[in-house]
């Protein structure tokens, strides 16, 4: 029963959020992209251990995959959806394999540099906007119960989607997190050798989690075209989103389910809802950033998790599993 | 017995809570040497780790000439005179010879009162490497290697070196070469050496004596050889190689403790 | 030609703060992204040094250096040190927090408006057609020479030795002797000297803003993936490459794409020798 508690709290805050005024509901809309992008990123970064700083490349995929279907070929929202993540969905499944022949730290380099190539090219080539980017995407109409006037500008409908999407996408991860696929990612990121050596075929798990990543960024940049009916390449750059993703997954707790909702409220929505100035938000992040990982390695979830348990110390049983494999794998190579 | 240079009382250690090393104690002098025998995962390493200040023992002290070391920067108690030869040599890749025994120089030339630089000494010692200053040290054969590992260690003036299979991976013949350095490390260098092994007979040529170690804990040997039906028993539950020399009862006698 | 020399000087000034990120991120192991900070700092310095004190550009860029140093020390001790056994994520997210509030501290107090100090080296000289500013060929100069003087202080002192020996077996290397803290210091010292002086120099010669460490950061990576080796002398070909590339580029795509070709190039590199850029991967248990 505990177990449903949290999603029931999540549903009731966003409905209570849903009730505001507009510009509380642009606030809350972009903040719920922002954790649906992390919660992708979590697939990767958390489960899998690739820690990706180019999460904003398909995120960008998405939101200007759906910009130039709506406004040049008068694609709807689920169209554009399908369309625009199955293109993320294949770029990353291009340049996943390559770039995850590097590993750790040479891995996010050059996810790093996936993001400065795509922010290049998006804001150099005017077929994509250029620098002033492409306006004019077109909402759909308001949703049949909100009545013929009811949600004028189809906001709260906007609003509403994004919702939907955020618990769908939160409960992919979920999904995925509970899977043997997820707890095979997590062994792969504690001793991936380890997993070779047990006949895992390490790389496809890995391109898949990039790929699922890639694809859940992507249902975020569809949302994020169609609130914001403009697309520019700012918010896609390394800073505006990919490190971004990086510091909710970071101070959440790598590879949490409620991590990211967790970071991402401290984060996200409560520098935007409490006005704070663009420096004031900045000092938030980095000292939070700073501050989580240096005290409380295990993120927020960790932190909440440790205060419910009154402070019990507890091993992973993962991580005794795998040092009891290793051990068997050790005598055993040694006395062959 | 003349006055200890290491001794380790009663010392715990582990990972994650196990205990690996479980009440162990030993102590050796100046010349003198002790062979820790054990089979793999007995804890052999771990011991010599838990020493060189790499483990944090659970429980117990480490002395240096009376001194307390058991918490100390693995790094402070090289520059205190303990150097630890690892297992798999472990030498700096990317370095030449020479570089790499320079890097040996700095635990000795930390301490007041060491004597003359022992460049000359070690190098007339390991004329082998006399050759190769200038090779990368990465590109040398295992035995080689091992000779620098032991030489690099040199360099830091040890008062007490801790070998950890240095027999590992290497020829016979060149398993005796470097057995006879190490002896000779011990007798006329006068450093106390704590050599560990799987098999006895790679280190009754170095030291003196040696103890079994099962499940953490060190057995005594009783170099007289009375019963050598229990002492091969004792091999075999340790899981120990049995000593080819001993099935000839010899070998057991030979490494009289002096 | 004219943009082939001015990539050259540029190139200089890249291979100087990539030596002294190989000197951080090779010996100690730790992603220094904030390294590009530090030359943000020490031109920020050098400029007030000059222009509100007075100073000669000699102390002002001694006074860029210094706070280079000290920034430098300070993340170095107050953060990296106490996480040295924490996954290398974790060092990467505080390095990362520390860019964003250097940057923001950085813009409230200097705002981000590009700056010059004033009163360094004027005139020009002409090589066949192109005309070569002094301020260039010493930029130049004192980059080459100060990557020389540490590829020497590396290969020549014990404890260049030490460090080498650190980068290639930090374990070991405690069991030698090696004081791995006081080797922290040094590296952390030394690496942030160069990116001061980087800092100070270009601040002499071309604006400087804010807002220019994390590009910096890229820059000096793409510079050590492009070397390929932990050596500090390769980092100066590897510098000057980069600064042809982007001229080079420059001239071929005007309309932009220069960003895309360096990184391209980078990728290329990474994917080509996905087993690290220093040869030796962290082996960390």
């Amino acid at each position: 029963m505990t177990r449903f508690l949290p999603w029931a709290a999540l549903v009731a805050g966003l409905g209570i959020l849903g009730t505001g005024s507009p510009y509380l509901l642009t606030l809350a809309a972009t903040s719920a992209l922002a954790i649906m992008v992390a919660i992708a990123l979590n697939v990767s970064m958390g489960l899998g251990g690739s820690v990706n700083l180019g999460v904003g490349v398909f995120y960008g995929c998405g939101a200007y995959g759906a910009a130039l279907l709506n406004t040049k070929q008068g694609y709807s929202l689920g169209a554009s959806l399908v369309v625009a993540v199955a293109i993320a969905v294949v770029v990353s499944l291009i340049v996943g394999p390559l770039l995850l022949r590097t590993r750790s730290l040479y891995f996010a380099i050059s996810t790093l540099a996936l993001n400065g190539i795509f922010v290049d090219i998006v804001a150099s080539n005017d077929d994509l906007g250029g620098e002033l980017g492409i306006p004019g995407i077109t909402r759909p109409g308001p949703l049949p119960f909100f009545g013929e006037d009811g949600d004028p500008g189809s906001l709260r409908t906007m609003y509403l989607l994004i919702c939907v999407a955020l618990v769908a996408v939160l409960a992919v991860f979920a999904a995925i997190r509970g899977h043997r696929v997820g707890r095979t990612l997590e062994a792969i990121r504690e001793d991936e050798l380890l997993c070779q050596s047990l006949g895992y075929t390490t790389l496809g798990y890995r391109v898949f989690a990039f790929t699922v990543t890639a694809g859940l960024a992507a249902v975020a940049g569809v949302f994020y075209a169609f609130v914001i009916q403009y697309v520019n390449p700012g918010p896609f750059s390394f800073l505006t989103s990919s490190f971004q993703a990086f510091v909710i997954v970071a101070v959440g707790g790598a590879a949490r389910t409620w991590g990211p909702i967790l970071a991402g409220i401290v984060l996200v929505a409560g520098p935007s809802f409490l006005e704070f100035s663009a420096t004031t938000n900045q000092y938030v992040y980095g000292g939070v950033l700073l501050a989580i990982v240096i005290f409380l390695p295990g993120g927020l979830a960790a932190g909440v998790d440790r205060l419910a348990r009154g402070g019990a110390a507890t091993t992973s049983s993962l991580r005794r599993t795998l040092a009891r494999l290793k051990h068997t794998r050790e005598s055993e190579g040694e006395l062959s | 017995m003349s006055e200890s240079l290491l001794t380790v009382e009663s010392l715990v250690a582990g990972y994650h809570g196990s205990r690996v090393i479980d009440d162990v104690s030993f102590s050796v002098g100046p010349g003198e040497g002790l062979g820790v025998v054990g089979a793999n995962g007995a804890g052999k390493s771990t011991l010599l780790r838990t020493i060189s200040g790499l483990v944090a023992p659970a429980s117990g002290r480490i002395l240096l000439e009376g001194r307390d070391i058991t918490r100390l920067s693995p790094d402070r108690i090289a520059r205190a005179g303990v150097l630890h030869v690892p297992e798999g040599r472990r030498v700096f890749s990317g370095l030449t010879v020479h570089e790499n025994l320079r890097t040996g120089t700095i635990a000795g030339a930390a301490r007041a009162g060491s004597s003359a630089d022992p460049y000359d000494a070690v190098l007339d010692l390991f004329p082998r490497l006399r050759e190769r200053l200038n090779q990368q040290a990465q590109t040398m054969s295992g035995g080689e290697q091992q000779m620098l590992a032991i030489a690099r260690a040199l360099m830091g003036r040890p008062s007490v070196l801790l070998v950890d299979e240095p027999a590992m991976g290497l020829a016979p013949v060149v398993v005796k070469r470097v057995a006879e350095h190490l002896r000779t490390i011990r007798e006329h260098w006068g450093v106390a050496l704590v050599v560990a092994e799987q098999s006895a007979n790679n280190v009754d040529g170095i030291v003196g004596g040696h103890q079994l170690l099962v499940d953490g804990r060190l057995r005594e040997v009783d170099s007289g050889g009375s019963d050598r039906a229990n002492l091969l028993a004792a091999y075999r539950a340790a899981g120990a190689d049995v000593p080819t020399t001993a099935r000839s009862g010899r070998a057991l006698t030979d490494g009289k403790n002096e | 030609m004219q943009e082939l020399l001015n990539g050259v000087a540029q190139g200089t000034v890249y291979a100087l703060i990539a030596a002294g990120l190989v000197l951080i991120f090779g010996v100690v192991r730790v992603p220094h992204f904030a390294h590009g900070e530090s030359v943000m700092v020490s031109g920020m310095m050098t400029c007030w040094a000059v222009t509100s004190l007075h100073l000669p550009v000699l102390l002002g860029a001694a006074v860029g250096v210094a706070a280079s140093v000290g920034y430098g020390l300070f993340l170095c001790f107050a953060v990296y040190w106490p996480m040295r056994n924490h996954p290398e994520w974790n060092l990467l997210a505080s390095s990362l927090g520390a860019v964003v509030i250097t940057q923001t501290a950085a813009i409230a107090i200097w705002t981000s408006t590009p700056r010059v100090t004033p009163g360094g080296v004027s005139g020009s000289f002409e090589i066949g057609d192109a005309i070569i500013p002094w301020s260039w060929a010493v930029l130049a100069a004192i980059s080459a020479a100060v990557i020389g003087a540490t590829a020497l202080l590396v290969s020549r002192t014990t404890a260049g030795v030490s460090m080498k020996a650190m980068a290639a077996d930090a374990e070991t290397a405690q069991l030698m002797g090696i004081p791995v803290r006081k080797n922290w210091a040094i590296a952390f010292a030394v690496g942030s000297a160069l990116a001061g002086v980087a800092g100070s120099v270009y601040s002499t010669v071309f604006p400087v803003s804010t807002t220019l460490g994390l590009d910096v950061t890229f820059s000096a990576l793409v510079v050590i993936i492009l070397a390929g080796i932990g050596s500090v002398a390769h980092v100066l070909w590897g510098g000057v490459l980069l600064g042809v590339v982007e001229a080079v580029a420059g001239t071929v795509f005007p309309g932009g794409y220069q960003d895309s070709m360096v990184f391209l190039f980078m990728l290329v590199v990474l994917v080509a020798r996905p087993n690290g850029l220093f040869g030796l991967e962290r082996a960390r248990d």
